[in-house]
């Protein structure tokens, strides 16, 4: 494992911000740290970056512990926050000549040059950072966190800000990361990016990690969903489903025709009472069909669930 | 201290490529001899060219504030502090770049200003009557004066910058420092030109400030905190 977190726990003051947090990531392995806001995500990403000490607890990164050797745990990470951080009155090239120092890089204008290629910043490498797109500067922030050639990435709400297309060219560039087996930790709260690019989801909430798996084992484990489609009186089907007991979650229009949706633990049992109350009350149904549940819906029912 | 060196550097290259900054610096250097110049008409006065030799040492020194409520305000407020606490990088090594962009160029512009000053004062008035209001041992003594108020004043602000949220808070606390000095320095001009303990005063003031630097610098040492830093970014 890159990643080797190990019961860990960061107290600010009073609050507890993580707490007992354990979490491995492999090489060539994409890990989502989901959870709302606050949950305690940046805490764990800079835990493990070195940048913050646990309070209790400990993770290996590289094979070093961030409790023992923050400052070489550092050199082996690349950071990718939230806000790209830039000092934005500097060309990108003498911003990444900083950067370059700081991490110890041979040959820097290679590297410099290389990254910039890469990433379609070739051209612009001796115009102000001010001058930059939003994309264009979190482009210039992944540069920034790959200049040392990192094995573990950290990236914190990377696509934050960024526009549709950046936000999928951002997606494709992580993807290709991984394919140079690095081990990639990416917090989010954006589960269609999760669900789109990780291995595997950490569900963490209030400091505590609450589920883990990969996406398709976690949309299994929320309540299964069906919906009918009603060719007649949606109204009518509506009162008998609720006739039956039936707790209608969703309701819509598909090609002309009314769709109510239902989660149950006990599909045989609900599904036959529901087919049952609709055709004794006259009505046509036209389809009755599993739901695929989405990650957002695994999600919340994880965190409603946590909550409890 | 090779990192240090790169971050003082890349620091004073930021503070300088605003150019409001670098004409505010530049200003307040020149102030003295502007008003020297002003008052080329009237007697000469060994007085006066003291008086303007003291804000020639000190008004540049001041310029120390600005660099160091930056320092990490600024950055908290850009949000750039967290890369650079990311990187592979001492404690030590922060804390002294950014002592350092914000005391060497605050230091060289007050040397600058003391030299220009001493020249324009020498043919504006001749040398005689300069080399008895600005003796060279007192022109030393306001080199060395504004070297530890520019100390004082970095390691102050950089401290309040490092546990406040905005860089205008930190400015505010170094103009509190400022004002001090000033009234401080009234009363030491008041007191070098009435007294006749003069040499006296010349050497308990660079000697007071000292250990007021050594208490500055040791308490931004311990009050820098990374955790303290990484939480309020």
């Amino acid at each position: 494992m890159v990643i080797d977190v190990r019961d860990l726990s960061r107290r600010f003051g009073s609050h507890l911000a993580l707490s007992g947090a354990s979490l491995r990531v492999g090489p060539g392995e994409i890990v989502a740290l989901l959870g709302p806001n606050g949950a305690g995500k940046t805490t764990a990403s800079r835990i493990i970056g070195g940048i913050l000490a646990p309070t209790s607890g400990d993770a290996i990164v590289a094979g070093l512990s961030v409790r023992e050797q923050p400052g070489r745990v550092r050199a082996r990470c690349g950071l990718v926050p939230d806000s790209p951080g830039l000092y934005e009155r500097m060309t990108l090239r003498r911003y990444l000549r900083f950067f370059a120092a700081l991490y110890d890089v041979r040959s820097p204008e290679e590297r410099i040059r290389h990254l910039a290629e890469l990433l379609g910043l070739g051209e612009v490498l001796d115009r102000r950072l001010s001058a930059y797109s939003r994309g264009m500067k979190q482009k210039a922030a992944i540069a920034r966190a790959l200049l040392h050639d990192p094995p573990v990435l950290l990236l914190d709400e990377p696509a934050t800000a960024l526009d549709p297309q950046m936000t999928q060219t951002l997606r494709d560039l992580i993807v290709s990361l991984r394919a140079q087996h690095r081990a990639i930790l990416l917090c989010t709260h954006d589960l269609d990016e999760a669900q789109r690019i990780a291995d595997r989801v950490v569900i963490v909430d209030r400091g505590r990690i609450v589920r883990e798996g990969p996406t398709a084992q976690l949309r299994r484990t929320a309540r299964p969903a069906f919906s009918v489609v009603i060719a007649g009186d949606g109204e009518a089907a509506r009162r008998a489903l609720q006739g039956a007991g039936i707790a209608i979650e969703a309701s819509g229009v598909e090609d002309g025709h009314q769709t109510l949706r239902w989660t149950t633990d006990d599909a045989a049992r609900t599904n036959s009472l529901a087919l049952r109350a609709l055709l004794d009350g006259g009505l046509q149904v036209v389809s009755l069909r599993p739901e695929e549940r989405t990650l957002e819906e695994a999600y919340l029912a994880i965190i409603a669930e946590s909550r409890a | 201290m090779r990192k240090a060196w790169a971050v003082a550097w890349r620091e004073m290259v930021d503070t300088f490529s605003d150019r409001g900054s670098l004409l505010r610096s530049l200003f307040f250097a020149g102030l003295p001899v502007l008003l020297l110049l002003v008052n080329r008409g009237g007697r000469p006065n060994a007085t006066l060219i003291l008086v303007f030799a003291v804000q020639a040492a000190l008004l540049p020194a001041a310029s120390a504030v600005n660099a160091a409520a930056g320092s990490f305000a600024g950055e908290k407020e850009a949000q750039t502090l967290i890369p650079l606490l990311a990187a592979p990088i001492r404690d030590l090594d922060i804390v002294a770049g950014k002592f350092a962009a914000a005391a060497v160029p605050a230091t060289a512009l007050s040397w600058v200003a003391i030299a220009v000053y001493d020249v324009t004062a020498r043919v504006l008035y001749g040398p005689a009557l300069v080399a008895t209001a600005l003796p060279a041992t007192l022109l030393f003594g306001l080199a060395i004066l504004s070297f530890l108020v520019v100390l004082t004043l970095t390691s102050v602000v950089m401290v309040a910058s490092a546990r406040v949220a905005t860089q205008r808070a930190a400015q505010q606390i170094g103009g509190f420092v400022i004002a001090g000095f000033a009234i401080a320095f009234g009363g030491l001009i008041g007191g070098i030109l009435g007294s006749d303990m003069r040499d006296t005063l010349l050497i308990a003031v660079p000697l007071g400030l000292l250990v007021l630097d050594v208490v500055a610098l040791e308490l931004a040492r311990r009050l820098w905190d990374r955790e303290e830093a990484v939480a309020r970014a």
